[in-house]
């Protein structure tokens, strides 16, 4: 991994589009803008992550006839 | 074309079943063919399965069976590669989870799957605000949507 080291208000470029800037740093936290073209998505890492793990999770625990006569059976007595 | 899956058996699907997801899909960004399989029998649910491995799908829902103002925004770029989105050519379903105990039942609504239809062309968004959660619980919203469908069957 780079690492590089930056002072508030100070940029990166990344393959010439994009750049990222340090907006703000306050203790631990650092509030970063990104200068990008609009076809790449960005994300925070942990919502691209939770959703690839729930993705996961949908494919592993499929809806069986079972489940879904158990619902309608639920259905039922309501 | 036959396919054999874990969930369905050995199934036939037609070509204009298929759908494209150019990047994949978060958790499986190598797949790129899912068939969407959307039978009146497991109402409201749907499935997307994937054409290349069997043993991958995923079971969906059209949000606004559950949630009627469901909304959001997404930038055009995102889903340009869609083609041109038009209000007949277009789906929007979200992925849910349902573990053993179905009352936990979860939609994801913070990650909708948008389709183009006729260009057979889908793409997950995931959304820049937070009114939605990744794992929002639906289990009351499922079974209203379900006693309302059994109302119009009477």
């Amino acid at each position: 991994m780079l690492a590089l080291s930056r002072k508030k208000d100070e940029s990166i470029i990344i393959d010439s589009n994009i750049e990222i800037v340090v907006l703000d740093i306050s203790g631990d936290q650092v509030k970063l803008g990104i200068r990008a073209p609009k076809h790449i998505s960005i994300h925070r890492k942990e919502i691209y992550l939770q959703i690839q793990q729930e993705n996961t999770m949908a494919a592993k625990v499929p809806l069986t006839e079972e489940k879904l006569v158990e619902l309608k059976n639920k259905l039922k007595k309501i | 074309m036959e396919i054999k899956t874990r969930n369905f058996g050995t199934i036939e699907i037609e070509d204009d079943q298929i759908l494209t997801f150019e990047d994949g899909i978060p958790g499986f960004e190598k797949l790129n063919k899912f068939a969407l399989i959307n039978d009146k029998k497991d109402y409201p649910f749907a499935f997307l399965q994937c054409v290349s491995d069997g043993d991958i799908s995923l079971t969906i829902i059209n949000p606004y069976d559950l949630i009627k103002d469901y909304s959001f925004e997404v930038d055009d770029t995102l889903i340009e590669n869609l083609g041109q989105i038009k209000e007949n050519n277009l789906a929007i379903y979200v992925v849910v989870v349902i573990p053993d105990n179905i009352e936990k039942i979860t939609a994801n609504l913070k990650a909708p799957i948008i389709i183009n239809i006729e260009a057979k062309k889908g793409i997950q968004v995931a959304l820049r605000n937070d009114n939605y959660q990744i794992k929002h619980p639906v289990f009351n919203e499922l079974l209203a949507c379900l006693s309302t469908e059994e109302e119009e069957i009477c």
